[in-house]
């Protein structure tokens, strides 16, 4: 799966250009990081890849497929081979760690025994197989971070996008979670981190893209966080 | 839709129904309350309709025929009658078997009390296919000759014409407006619902759930909670009903009020269908909105 942005713009409807002709590849199994401040258009990346938004001008390709020309009703089969990590997590309040993580598979169709097997073999890769009944409110930020991180990788995914999910952690945990995203990557996942964590750029040396208003100032393979910002 | 699926459908909604009793038991009383109103509200109208129509069928046009006519004249009097338009039937009542009746009801010799001589004439007496049409046709009648009087009720025939129009036209109103306010009432309780679950709705689009996948269990809780609310107001209304025609057959037998099972049956049958559907209509509405993710 590679990802290939073209000349990429996106204009909300309240007239802010998120984006402003953005051109990126990015190659399966890779892992990048997506670094600026607030309002630089990493968020927005992360949106056009899962069509949350669509973008206003330029492409945006998944594996040679034009996301502009998809149709809405093809969306969520897109999205079944997407994982998506959020900042705030996301979780069901009322359902079960199990159930949470469950949830990405029932919704997709799965048997019953599929489930009563991935769903476990996924909470073990997170650590998480001792606290499988818990609800989210019982479970540590970081906790439920890994909790979210389960349910983005139980339908094995080529591509997980995650939008600043150390950003409510603090650092021991944040670094538990980078961990668990490089684990993720070595399997062959294609990983996105959009991130304002300078610290855990610096020292992991992946490849950086930096952005500041809209546009893109740099893509480096091995990169730090930057000077800029 | 797989059976796996289907597992979960019926298991969100059972849970949803279940998390939400109190809203759900509000969404219920809404229904049910507006089904009730719908309810009397269409067996006024449905009587009231049936009554009118009864009256109306009950007006009737007599043509008193000159007595000089023989009985072929008069016969070719009631052939032209019976070719005017609109003209349901015509009956002859023929002058002797006024006289019988007449006699049949005094109980004494009528005819040798009157010296032998029948001064009753004969009689027509034309329906009309439509109470409207009753004035011009009796100005028809009574504009052939040989017709020497005609009667059909002037002046009440018209006010009774009015006064059914606007029973009618005031009753389907009344139905139309409660329909569309239940069906306003129940969106808004399921969007409360829907509004409570728009996290769930959002995660749902976020891991690649399709939409009717996601609408089903809302649906069905829409479909249920709207078929629980006409449940409660059929119950009510038709023994509320019945309960009102047996009172009305004992106090005020002279009123037609219909009780015969099929009313009823279609009467319960209007309100879980109308439930089902105002229920469903809801939910896809106050969907609609949550699911543009």
């Amino acid at each position: 799966m590679f990802i290939q942005l073209t000349n990429v713009s996106k204009t909300y409807p309240n007239g802010v250009r998120a984006l402003i002709d953005a051109s990126l590849r990015i190659n399966k199994g890779e892992f990048v990081f997506l670094v600026g401040p607030s309002g630089a258009g990493k968020s927005t990346i992360i949106k056009l890849l899962f069509l949350e938004e669509r973008a206003s001008r330029g492409q945006v390709m998944i594996n040679g497929k034009n996301l502009s020309r998809l149709r809405e009703g093809r969306v969520p089969h897109l999205r079944r081979n997407i994982g998506i990590i959020f900042q705030d997590f996301k979780l069901l309040p009322t359902k079960s760690v199990y159930d949470n993580v469950a949830f990405a598979l029932q919704v997709v169709g799965a048997s019953s025994r599929q489930i009563r097997e991935k769903v476990p073999a996924v909470l073990s890769l997170v650590g998480l197989d001792k606290k499988k009944e818990f609800l989210p409110t019982q479970l540590s930020g970081g906790e439920q971070q890994r909790v979210c991180i389960a349910r983005a990788v139980v339908n094995n995914p080529p591509l997980v996008l995650a939008d600043e999910p150390t950003g409510n952690l603090d650092p021991d945990t944040a670094w538990d979670i980078m961990n668990l995203l490089q684990n993720i990557n070595k399997r062959g996942t294609t990983v996105i981190m959009a991130t304002h964590a300078r610290e855990i750029v610096d020292s992991l040396r992946k490849r950086v893209v930096a952005m500041e208003n809209g546009r893109i100032l740099r893509d480096e393979a091995q990169g730090g966080y930057g000077v800029e910002f | 839709m797989s059976f796996s699926s289907l597992g979960y459908v019926i298991k969100e909604t059972a849970l949803s129904l279940k998390r939400n009793a109190w809203m759900s038991l509000a969404s219920i009383s809404t229904v049910g309350i507006s089904l009730l109103i719908l309810g009397f509200a269409f067996a006024l109208v449905y009587n009231t309709n049936r009554i009118t129509t009864t009256i109306e069928s009950d007006i009737e046009i007599s043509a008193f025929i000159q007595l000089d006519l023989t009985r072929d004249q008069v016969q070719v009097i009631k052939n032209k009658i019976e070719a005017f338009d609109g003209v349901k039937s015509v009956e002859l009542l023929t002058k002797e078997q006024a006289l019988q009746q007449f006699q049949t009801s005094l109980g004494n010799d009528v005819l040798s009390n009157l010296g032998g001589n029948n001064p009753l004439p004969d009689k027509l007496t034309i329906k009309a296919q439509n109470a409207k049409q009753v004035k011009d046709l009796a100005g028809r009648v009574e504009g052939i000759t040989g017709v020497d009087k005609v009667r059909y009720g002037q002046g009440i025939v018209e006010r009774i014409l009015l006064f059914t129009h606007w029973v009618r036209w005031l009753g389907f109103a009344m139905i139309g407006l409660l329909a569309l306010g239940s069906v306003v009432l129940i969106s808004i309780t399921i969007r409360l619902t829907v509004f409570a679950r728009r996290r769930e709705i959002q995660i749902m689009k976020f891991v690649g759930a399709a939409d009717w996948f996601i609408r089903w269990p809302f649906l069905l809780e829409g479909m249920l909670l709207g078929l629980a609310g006409a449940a409660v107001a059929s119950v009510i209304v038709d023994y509320g009903y019945l309960g009102l025609v047996a009172y009305l057959k004992q106090n005020l037998a002279f009123i037609p009020v219909s009780n015969d099972g099929s009313f009823i049956l279609q009467l319960t049958l209007l309100l879980l269908g109308s439930g089902t559907l105002i229920g469903a209509l809801g939910s896809i509405i106050s969907l609609r909105k949550f699911l543009k993710v």
